[in-house]
């Protein structure tokens, strides 16, 4: 019989790891010949009614594309030629890729979706630069924002999804990035329209949400309050 | 209203409709999709199932015990079951058993029998019976199976006999009776420690089966003065509160165990439903660092303060009290729902860092026991808890099931290794192998 040489238990004779820690059983020829398999079950208990992927898949494609198709014909016909329906088609083409991000990958990787999402966002501004009569804002007003939300998001979503940012920290976290998100939205603009610099209603924000994320680290030490939360909230 | 039709003599009495009893009142209010409150008896045969024997033994079984033949109805005040005479067909074995109950794929039943290889199983949703009546149901099932293969067996050992009529006995809710004219007591509880980890998704639970001789764990739990419920909670509160440790938090929390308790032993019945309480040993971290026999005298005395006819006689007026008071009984079923559901968060999972529940050693005629290898007793899954255990004996060996929804097998790996520890042999296996 196999024991797993770090947990000290008694394994299967057919196992291949021990399912406690991990490690590969290593059996000498002879017996592992005789190793027979343990029959398990091969499918799974999938309830009725259950989210089907490639059936919403199919209804959002539908649901964008008609509209989408709508929009072309009508401005090719009684327009001189397509103008405005592109907008309609970039607009939809970015819903559309935000509705099914979350089941393009096998894996359920929320930091894919939202990176897939950040590039079709990036996409659709872009796009509306370069039809818009007087394009030059995507590079010096709307890369900069975008960039700088996605970022955000994906670090916080990281470090939470890694438990190094727990319940209230998440809060403070998210009042942080936006005090930071307002400051380089006010910048950016403030630079893009005036050439200078000078800091107003971010400021307010930051005045704000910065002593709101200290009292949420604060409560975040009081354990009794952090679970009454959890249980209040069904996390 | 809802009359109980009564069909013929009282001797052979199909209720057409139950009221659910005093327990069984919770699950329906709090049951959802990541909750269904179901748990799981199984038995592994020396040989491979027939499912068109099993199928016809079924039958034969849920016109023996009728109260499992039920579908629940929603009344203006209350849940109740109704008596459904169709054919509840058994399934395939899955994966990820105890998932909660479909109306359209399990015909509205509150039970599921499944089969895979040489395995028998029973899902039963909690409002229907506890471990103890599903055990009864399980050990009929299977002696009717080995009748229809040609074995007789008797019908002793908590094995029915399905040629007699039901009986109306095993469908009495005794907690009034048990609960008698006993004090109610107080319920608040302080929060508990849960283990925490990586979701596994959705629908998705990993179970991990240890198999340790009932000698060995007999043995060392005498050294220690304790029974071997005691010695299994005492283990595993003390790798909770280890873990915990490991997590280096600020302020820890609890460490405290939902044992159920079968009240049949302080109160003889031959109910077939629900008829358990529980207790909640443990310990309080904040009290300093706990050796594992000062875990083990903790647990201990507890359980014999707590674990007392008197006690649980109090601990179930609670409930029942609850449940006859007048404005409890005229408020709609949609209100009732919403109030047990918001109790439920705040005094149920939540004030308990685990379940283990031990179902006792499981005896069968002896007729069957060349034929049944193995009994195992699975909980469902729970978002809150994480881990939950369930543990019987059969012939010799303690069966110890963790059924748990993320994917870190840290608690299973402390626990058994403890025992290792301990000198009691563990072999272990995984429904992943």
């Amino acid at each position: 019989m196999p024991y797993c040489v770090n947990c000290g238990v008694e394994l299967n004779q057919s196992a291949k790891r021990c399912p406690l820690c991990g490690v590969r059983v290593v059996l000498p020829p002879s017996l592992r010949s005789n190793a027979a398999r343990v029959p398990r079950p091969q499918q799974h208990d999938i309830a009725e009614g259950t989210f089907n992927k490639s059936l919403w898949i199919q209804v959002v494609s539908v649901l964008m594309a008609i509209p989408a198709l709508i929009c072309i014909v009508i401005n090719a016909a009684f327009g001189e030629g397509l103008t405005w329906s592109l907008y309609v088609v970039a607009g939809l083409g970015t819903v559309w890729i935000w509705c099914i991000s979350p089941f393009l990958h096998r894996r359920n990787i929320v930091q894919l979706w939202i990176t897939t999402d950040a590039i079709a966002l990036v996409g659709l501004l872009y796009v509306i630069d370069a039809l818009s009569p007087s394009p030059g804002w995507f590079t010096p007003l709307a890369l900069p924002i975008a960039l700088t939300h996605s970022v955000f998001t994906l670090l916080i979503v990281t470090l939470a999804r890694s438990r190094i940012l727990r319940e209230l920290h998440i809060v403070a976290a998210t009042l942080l990035a936006l005090c930071v998100l307002c400051v380089v939205v006010e910048s950016v603009v403030d630079l893009y329209l005036t050439q200078a610099l000078r800091l107003q209603w971010s400021l307010l924000v930051v005045v704000l949400c910065a002593p709101l994320a200290i009292v949420a680290v604060l409560l975040q030490r009081r354990t009794a309050f952090v679970e009454d939360m959890k249980i209040w909230l069904r996390m | 209203m809802r009359q109980r039709l009564r069909v013929s003599s009282q001797a052979h009495t199909v209720r057409k409709w139950y009221r659910l009893d005093n327990a069984a009142n919770l699950y329906p209010a709090v049951r959802s999709r990541t909750r269904p409150g179901l748990f799981r008896v199984s038995a592994t045969l020396k040989e491979s199932v027939k499912p068109e024997l099993l199928q016809h033994a079924l039958s034969t079984t849920l016109k023996r015990i009728p109260s499992f033949s039920v579908r629940m109805r929603s009344g203006l005040f209350w849940h109740y079951f109704h008596h459904s005479d169709d054919i509840l067909h058994i399934q395939e074995d899955v994966l990820n058993p105890c998932m909660s109950l479909s109306p359209r794929s399990d015909g509205g039943f509150q039970i599921r029998v499944r089969y895979y290889d040489r395995r028998i199983a029973l899902e039963v949703f909690h409002s229907v019976s506890d471990g103890s009546g599903a055990m009864v149901f399980l050990k009929t099932l299977l002696a009717q199976y080995l009748e229809l293969r040609g074995i007789h067996v008797p019908s002793t050992h908590g094995v029915l006999d399905c040629a007699e009529s039901p009986r109306a006995s095993e469908t009495v809710d005794d907690f009034s009776a048990f609960a008698g004219r006993s004090t109610p007591r107080g319920r608040r509880e302080s929060r508990a420690y849960h283990v925490s980890g990586t979701k596994l998704p959705h629908r998705q639970i990993t179970i991990i089966t240890g198999t340790l001789p009932e000698d060995a764990v007999r043995r060392a739990s005498h050294r220690n003065g304790v029974s071997i419920t005691e010695y299994l909670i005492g283990a595993y509160v003390y790798v909770l509160n280890d873990i915990q440790r490991s997590e280096q938090r600020r302020h820890p929390l609890p460490v405290k165990i939902q044992v159920p308790v079968n009240l049949r032993r302080f109160h003889p019945t031959e109910t077939l439903r629900n008829f358990s309480s529980y207790v909640g040993p443990g310990i309080d971290p904040t009290h300093g660092d706990y050796t594992f026999e000062e875990v083990l005298s903790s647990v201990h005395h507890f359980m014999r303060y707590e674990v007392t006819d008197k006690h649980m006689r109090s601990r179930v007026a609670a409930n029942t009290r609850t449940a006859q008071n007048l404005l409890v009984r005229v408020m709609p079923l949609f209100v009732k729902n919403r109030v047990i559901g918001l109790g439920y968060r705040f005094a149920g999972p939540a004030i308990y860092t685990s379940v283990l529940t031990n179902l006792g050693s499981v005896q069968i005629p002896p007729e069957m026991m060349p034929h049944v290898e193995a009994f195992d007793f699975h909980l469902g899954p729970s978002q809150v808890t994480n881990v939950d255990c369930g543990v019987l004996g059969y012939n010799g060996k303690l069966r110890i099931n963790f059924t748990r929804v993320i994917h870190e097998p840290l608690v299973e790996r402390a626990f058994f290794t403890f025992l290792v520890r301990q000198g009691i042999p563990v072999k272990v296996e995984s429904d992943k192998e």
